[in-house]
């Protein structure tokens, strides 16, 4: 490798820390956990007990309407509108 | 294990003409067209295997890579290193899809992966600590070492369409050396805390295993003498191929030439006595010593 090249290496090591202390958020010190397994199906079908939608109610959470599908990239368990459903 | 497809084969899909463009070489064309007549069935199934061998290893680096970059997103790293991972993932799909063609070409089976075997289980302290040294291990020693090794390959290759090949993958290697010397020294800088500096010297500490690894993983465990004294490539037909020994040479010489005084110029001076563990030979010493004609 060049000695320029290296030069150029050695000062991008000087500045500030790009990732700062997000990594300490990031504590890993149990190795090797298990995923979770997602709760989306678990609540995406309603309960026996619960109501049925309304006749005006629509996908996007309209007037009487519960959405029960995840917003995709939410984490687990999220849903949009009823907020009695998050993390069921 | 469970054997690679190169497509869906399920019609005209999008996606299948997204990834042709992907797959396709950054720059020229490789004529796919071998005339298997012109070689004996032993030929075509060393070359099969090697490139079989090798399509496997792409594939695992296009996982690693993957993971490495959802990594980063989850530590919120800057936005252009985001860019440069999607270039660099989709670099070794059309690797993965250049070996897995040549495999084919020859006469070869796919290539079979062990999904288990994919990604990297984070056993740092933080994850911050787990993709620092995997950058340093995968990019600059890992990538450092394979462009050494493929710019080899292409000076050996005799058959068009091999050489078509290497010299698609080599382009793309050029890059990811580089980006991972530059990712490995940004990742070095410290934010001031005791717990940053643990890192850094537990990630020192690891150093000969990291090498050792290596060392085993390119064949170059009966040292550089022995790698030096032996033939680098096989001639005509090549298919791009080194010998085992040559590619145990690119290791030593890399090492040397390449990881160690970059790891040493990043903050990592523990890198030249993790070198001398493996038996690697320090300059001073190589210099007193024959040197083959080719470097690299």
């Amino acid at each position: 490798m060049k000695t320029t090249r290296l030069a150029k290496l050695a000062a991008l090591t000087q500045g500030a820390a790009l990732l700062g202390t997000l990594g300490a958020g990031c504590d890993k010190s149990v190795p090797n956990e298990p995923p979770q397994p997602p709760q989306v199906n678990a609540t995406a079908v309603p309960p026996a007990t619960a109501p049925a939608p309304t006749a005006t109610g629509t996908d996007d959470g309209g007037v009487g309407g519960r959405r029960r599908f995840p917003i995709l990239n939410a984490p687990p368990g999220a849903f949009q509108g009823d907020g009695n459903d998050a993390g069921k | 294990m469970i054997p690679l497809r190169r497509a869906t084969d399920a019609g005209a899909l999008e996606l299948a003409s997204e990834h042709g463009k992907i797959a396709a070489p950054r720059r020229g064309t490789i004529t796919w067209k071998l005339d298997a007549a012109t070689f004996t069935p032993a030929q075509l199934a060393a070359a099969a295997a090697a490139w079989r061998a090798r399509a496997a290893q792409e594939y695992h680096s296009l996982a690693l890579f993957t993971q490495l970059s959802g990594q980063l997103h989850q530590l919120v790293s800057p936005l252009d290193w985001a860019g440069a991972f999607a270039r660099m993932i989709a670099d070794e799909v059309r690797h993965t899809d250049i070996a897995l063609r040549m495999t084919e070409l020859c006469g070869g089976t796919p290539a079979d992966v062990d999904p288990a075997a994919l990604h990297l289980p984070v056993t740092g302290k933080t994850l911050r600590a787990h993709v620092r040294a995997t950058v340093i291990a995968a990019f600059c020693i890992g990538e450092t070492l394979s462009g050494r090794m493929f710019r080899r390959c292409l000076r050996a290759a005799t058959v068009p369409v091999a050489k078509g090949a290497v010299r698609a993958i080599v382009d793309d290697e050029t890059f990811h050396g580089r980006l991972g010397w530059e990712l490995g020294a940004l990742l070095m800088r410290g934010d001031g805390s005791a717990a940053c500096r643990r890192e850094r010297d537990v990630l020192a500490g690891q150093l000969p295993e990291i090498f050792a690894h290596y060392r085993d993983m390119c064949g170059a465990r009966r040292g550089e003498a022995w790698a030096t004294a032996q033939r680098e490539a096989d001639g005509a037909p090549n298919f791009g191929t080194l010998t085992d020994a040559g590619y145990a040479c690119a290791f030593w010489q890399g090492m040397r030439e390449d990881v160690v005084p970059g790891l040493v110029a990043i903050g990592l001076p523990e890198a030249s006595a993790a070198f001398a563990a493996i038996g690697g030979v320090t300059p001073s010493r190589v210099a007193a010593a024959p040197r083959r004609a080719r470097g690299s």
